[in-house]
């Protein structure tokens, strides 16, 4: 340790002279080891005015500020020499909200031996009031260790007791429960949260204990006291049964998941130290832990005797005599262990006596009332018998070593007879939900021939148990099977036309898995079975569940691949297909809003039965088209609907809003009509509309019918000029209120579908046109959004840009800053989205890098900063003044100081690269930027400067 | 009025040797009017400067980091650069009778100055207490109450409360108002020197405790000064002229730490926690 010289005032004052800046001041406070310049700071009044903790209203934020005079506090307090002084220091500062203080003046009491850090303990009462107590637990915890091993044993159970203070539950209810309300078990908390609480007792509380000795311990059953009152709803009532056998079977248990579990962990602990360094105060524990009275206490106690029973002889017989703790369950096992603890010490009388309760015997005539009064009838006569020879056998083993001969060989014959004793640990009672279960595997269905299994599945019964065989758990077998050899039961699958429905949709699920995976069968009996199961009718769940399950088989099969339907089969399928167009489901209630929040019709339709038909209906259409295209028959793929006629008039009829007023039938028209187009681009022009419908009574099926559409597809040139009115009513539609979270956002769809046409020249820029519409209606974060959909296109492109799509995306910029350079506090979303196409990398460099500092200069960011980082960092070595001086300007706009952070690396090489350069102006702007970064505390980058 | 004189005094003085070739930076002279200019074209605050330029060698005691202050402060006023200017070379250049008041001028018009320029914000601004209070005056006299004896005349306090004496309600309304003015505008050295302080560090309000030890030695410092232009006339000889160097040393550090950059400040620093930590 270097002798450190006392400063003199003149020094004092030439260093505070330096330190006119905030970033100085700290900077000096944490490199100042010397601790001998307490007494001047202090008398400069460095320890007056600890900081306050911040608040961003806006937020909801609080931060807790580092004060680097109490961390010099904290240093200098480890000299000797000045320990009187920064006691008195840290007595003196006044009282503050910040929390960061208080964990330097714990660590200033860490420091301090212990007979001076007594006394600043005696302030952690109105340090733990802040409510934020962040690091501090853990350092409190360490000094109440600290003080114990310092003989200061009442300041440490003082501290102790104050940290460790239990507290009501919070959530506990108020005023008498209802009828069949259910209540949770009460949680009381500690003052700080569970984990530190846990883990003040197992790193620190050793300590306390080691120092306290029976005072820690009596300490730690007066908080768990605490504990176990205050988890009773009425605990005068219920002392002294606190069911402890239940939430802590097991004494010996380290697995702790609350607050009580963990003191009666360390209250055992603690009893273990206790005993380990003086045995003989075993009767000192026994009356600390007895005299709280409640089970876990006793259950202590005997646990306690079992560590040292040669110094308590008479307690142990006492307790091992007593026929209550002997007979009483919830001690069985704290009981047993002091009994195999004790075996040796046992006298023949006390062992006598035992031994008459054991022959006595299991009361097995209760045992036979109990069982008969929960199953309903008597129980087995050999289960009952094994009930009291297991019982004899698990209160006879502890002994085993005293027992007399006879009742040793009696012990011997129950081990023959029920087994060894077992020998895990009592467990918590829990139970587990593994699924549901078949009779028979996958694999097992999959070996048994066709008929043997129809005939099995229509004999087969499943169990009425919670946890017996269920239909479930064979479908699920089932399905497996069939999915994986379809074919095999594809041929004979009219075999199956009897069995029960649930297991039909197991098999047909099995079939569309198949179809998925590019399995091909084939489809003739399985078409046959599906339209079979099809024209059951029926609201029932099992009917319309199979209906829908064959509606996904379909879906499967008319999509392209090794196993779709084959063409002579149109007839037939399109017969079940009408059938399920015409389904209830969904019925108009799936679609009325339940707790005002609407279901989404995309997912109704989807998760009902014609919804899934309405799609399988167009991708019939596009399997007959597709057949068409292999037949290159020019003149059936040019007819349309012509050729399909009969999805055509089941598509008019659904688009009848009387006969169909599902808003989710109506998202499947948006969600596919492209591929309408496709298949008959007249048809769909003259449906327009019909599918998005003017008429205001109707706008919730326009609305649908659009938001699919924009959400769920790319704008093609073809299908964009049917909707052009549809585009023109969304931008008219859009609002310029807050927007809320949504998971699936039309409006941000529209904007990057209006991004892409202008993209690719499909759209121009004119006054008043869609484009100009959507940017002067649309809120910031959209019109910021559209850029960043133009920027991530623009980056995606590989090949090289044509110069006309390049000064596209100039043209609109300029004209956007023309707009918005106005106003920039009222376009900060819009310009900082700058961001995006300066990130692309494919503009001119020379004009991004000037609209960048534009856009910096106007509104200080430009998002995301990661990519503009990256992108200065690669244009620095040709524009190193440009560079520099954009990254500057963002570190200056950055206001929550995370973007250093986010960028380091970019910086360094950017500065780097400038101060390397030949250019003395950039030169200038890096060493500039390196002493801006260091007055925000960033000085990783000192070095660059080459002092 | 008394200091700008001195000021015009000490610019005039200045310039009258100065080889303008070696000029640094433009000079401007002082307005014949001056003396009836509350304040000079030249002190309107720019807009602050976040750069300072490199230390240039000027000659004579200006060296390098003298050169850098002087040049700072230029950013914000020039006719407070000069009086830096003019007070370092009093100190060690010129060995004028006198220099010690003239210094003091100096060093109090750059605490009481600097600040508000640096910061871009105003003070409360300053009260005309000499109108108010004639027209108060005026008031009194009107109202009766100038005849000299007339303590003698007002009734005294009886057992019953303290004397009433009923006047004229825009008399009290005049006293009234300048005492509230005067509170309003009284401005505390603390106020003014943080506003040096934070303006140069760009800094935040909401950290000035931090940098209360700081300010609290800027006016203990500067306060010296200070109080040398109000104590009664002293001749050069008379001022304890160790005190004067050590103080000007200091003014001139603290000045320095915010005129150069911030690493060059960080390296002072540096080479203190090298000895304090030794």
């Amino acid at each position: 340790m270097p002798s450190w010289k006392k400063p003199t005032a003149d020094q004092v004052q030439r260093a505070i002279a330096l330190l006119g800046h905030p970033e100085r001041m700290r900077y000096f406070l944490e490199k100042l080891e010397n601790p001998l310049w307490l007494e001047p700071l202090r008398d400069m009044g460095f320890f007056r005015y600890p900081p306050p903790p911040t608040r961003d209203e806006v937020r909801k934020t609080i931060g807790f500020p580092f004060w680097p005079r109490s961390k010099y506090l904290a240093r200098a307090a480890r000299e000797p020499e000045v320990q009187d002084l920064a006691l008195t220091i840290a007595l003196e500062i006044p009282r503050t909200e910040n929390t960061r203080v208080y964990e330097d003046l714990a660590d200033v009491a860490l420091a301090l031996p212990p007979r001076l850090a007594v006394r600043l303990a005696a302030e952690v009462p109105s340090w733990l009031s802040t409510g934020f107590l962040l690091l501090l637990p853990g350092k409190l915890g360490e000094l109440m260790s600290h003080l114990a091993r310092g003989a200061e044993i009442e300041g440490s159970l003082e501290l102790a007791r104050r940290v460790l203070a239990v507290r009501p539950d919070p959530n506990a209810p108020k005023g008498p429960p209802g009828e069949e309300e259910f209540r949770w078990p009460l949680e009381p908390r500690g003052l700080v949260d569970d984990y530190e609480y846990q883990q003040i007792l197992k790193k620190h509380f050793s300590g306390v204990v080691k120092g306290a000795g029976v005072k820690a311990l009596e300490l730690l059953s007066s908080l768990l006291l605490d504990a176990i009152r205050l988890s009773q709803r009425e605990p005068d009532r219920t002392f002294p049964e606190d069911y402890s056998y239940i939430w802590r079977p097991d004494i010996e248990s380290s697995d702790h998941e609350d607050l009580k579990e963990a003191l009666v962990s360390a209250t055992r602990d603690a009893a273990a130290q206790v005993l380990a360094s003086a045995p003989d105060q075993i009767h000192a524990v026994v009356e600390v832990l007895e005299g709280k009275g409640w089970r876990i206490f006793h259950r202590l106690c005997l646990w306690s005797l079992a560590k040292s029973p040669g110094h308590a002889v008479d307690a142990v017989r006492e307790r091992l005599t007593d026929k209550s703790l002997f007979e009483d369950e919830g001690y069985r096992t704290e009981y047993s262990q002091l009994a195999r603890a004790a075996v040796s010490l046992i006298d023949e009388a006390s062992l006598r006596v035992i031994l008459q309760w054991i022959d006595t015997g299991l009361d097995t005539e209760r045992l036979a009332r109990n069982y008969e009064a929960a199953a309903g009838h008597a129980p087995p006569k050999d289960m009952v018998e094994r009930a009291a020879k297991t019982w004899q056998r698990d209160r006879l083993a502890p002994f085993v070593g005293a027992l007399p001969p006879d009742w040793d060989r009696r012990l011997r014959q129950l081990v023959l007879d029920v087994g060894a004793p077992s020998q895990e640990r009592p467990q918590k009672p829990h139970a587990e939900w593994v699924g549901e279960s078949s009779p028979k595997t996958a694999a097992e269905l999959r070996q048994m021939g066709v008929d043997d299994l129809a005939a099995f599945l229509r004999s087969w019964i499943p169990q009425k148990s919670v946890f017996g065989t269920s239909r479930e758990g064979l479908g699920e077998q089932l399905t497996a099977a069939v999915s994986a050899d379809p074919n095999h039961f594809a041929l004979q699958a009219g075999v199956f036309h009897d069995i029960d429905l649930a297991l039909v949709r197991a098999l047909l699920y099995g079939w569309r898995d198949a179809t998925k995976q590019k399995r091909p069968f084939d489809w003739r009996e399985v078409l046959s079975l599906s339209e079979r199961a099809t024209v059951q009718g029926g609201r029932d769940p099992e009917p319309a569940w199979t209906r829908k399950a064959v509606a996904d088989l379909l879906s499967a099969g008319f999509e392209d691949g090794d196993a779709q339907l084959l063409r002579h089969l149109r007839e037939q399928a399109w017969r079940i297909l009408k059938v399920l167009l015409e389904d209830s489901d969904p019925a108009p209630q799936r679609e009325v809003p339940v707790e005002g929040s609407a279901p989404e019709p995309v997912e109704v339709a989807l998760n009902s039965t014609r919804g899934e038909a309405m799609h399988a209906a167009v991708k019939y259409g596009l399997w007959i088209r597709r057949q068409f295209e292999a037949d290159k028959d020019a003149v059936r793929l040019s007819a349309g609907f012509e050729q399909m006629p009969e999805l055509r008039d089941a598509l008019e009829r659904r688009l009848g809003i009387e006969v169909e007023p599902s808003l989710a039938i109506r998202s499947v028209f948006g969600q596919w009509f492209p591929w309408l187009v496709l298949l008959d681009a007249s048809w769909a022009r003259q449906r327009v509309p019909a599918i998005f419908p003017g008429d205001p009574r109707h706008a919730e099926y326009r609305r649908v019918a659009w938001e699919t559409y924009v959400t769920f597809c790319t704008p093609y040139d073809n299908v964009v000029s049917l909707l052009e009115g549809e585009y023109s009513h969304a931008v008219e539609e859009l609002s310029g209120g807050e927007r809320g979270k949504r998971r699936r956002d039309p409006d941000r769809r529209l904007a990057d579908h209006l991004m892409a046409l202008y993209w690719r020249g499909r759209l121009t820029l004119a006054p008043g046109n869609l484009l100009a519409n959507f940017f002067s209606r649309a809120v910031g974060e959209l019109r910021g959004g559209a850029f960043e959909i133009l920027g991530r296109g623009i980056a995606a492109v590989d090949e090289s840009i044509p110069a006309e799509a390049l000064a596209r995306v100039h043209s609109l910029w300029e004209w956007r800053w023309k707009v918005t350079s106005k106003s920039p506090d009222d376009h900060q979303d819009e310009l900082a989205s700058f961001g995006w196409l300066f990130g692309s990398g494919k503009l001119d460099p020379e004009w991004s890098l000037s609209q960048l500092a534009l856009v910096l200069k106007a509104v200080g960011k430009a998002e995301p900063n990661f990519l503009v980082g990256e992108m200065l960092e690669k244009l620095v070595v040709s524009y190193p003044l440009r560079a520099v001086t954009c990254l500057s300007m963002m570190i200056e706009g950055d206001r929550d100081g995370w973007l250093v952070l986010a960028i380091r690396d970019n910086v360094r090489t950017i500065i780097s690269a400038a101060l390397a350069c030949a250019d003395a102006a950039a030169q200038e702007e890096a060493k500039h930027l390196v002493n801006r970064l260091g007055e925000r505390g960033y000085h990783e980058y000192r070095d660059l400067l080459g002092r | 009025m008394r200091s700008w004189r001195i000021i015009r005094w000490i610019r005039r003085w200045f310039e009258r040797d100065r080889n303008p070739s070696e000029a640094t930076v433009p000079v401007v002279s002082a307005p014949e009017s001056l003396g009836t200019v509350e304040r000079p074209p030249t002190e309107m605050p720019p807009p602050p400067l976040k750069r300072v330029s490199p230390s240039t060698v000027i000659g004579g005691p200006l060296d390098g980091r003298r050169a850098g202050i002087r040049n700072w402060i230029a950013n914000y006023s020039l006719a407070l650069a000069e009086l830096y200017e003019a007070s370092v070379r009093l100190m060690h250049e010129v060995a004028l009778s006198g220099r010690v008041i003239l210094v003091c001028h100096a060093v109090r018009e750059i605490r009481n100055r600097l600040p508000e320029m640096v910061s871009g914000t105003k003070g409360a601004g300053r009260l005309d207490y000499t109108n108010r209070v004639e027209k108060i005056v005026r008031l009194w006299r009107a109202v009766g109450l100038g005849d000299p004896s007339l303590a003698r005349s007002l009734p005294t306090a009886s057992a019953s409360g303290p004397a009433r004496i009923e006047t004229d309600r825009w008399l009290l309304v005049s006293v009234a108002k300048l005492l509230a003015d005067h509170g309003a505008v009284r401005e505390r050295p603390e106020e003014t020197a943080a506003r040096l302080f934070l303006g140069a560090a760009l800094g935040d309000p909401a950290r000035r405790e931090e940098l209360r030890p700081v300010i609290v030695q800027w006016l203990d410092v500067t306060g010296w000064f200070t109080k040398h232009v109000h104590v009664g006339l002293k001749a050069d000889a008379d001022h304890d002229l160790d005190e004067l160097r050590k103080r000007f040393e200091l003014f001139e550090m603290t000045l320095a730490a915010l005129a150069q950059s911030f690493y060059e400040t960080v390296d002072d620093i540096d080479a203190i926690l090298e000895e304090a930590n030794r």
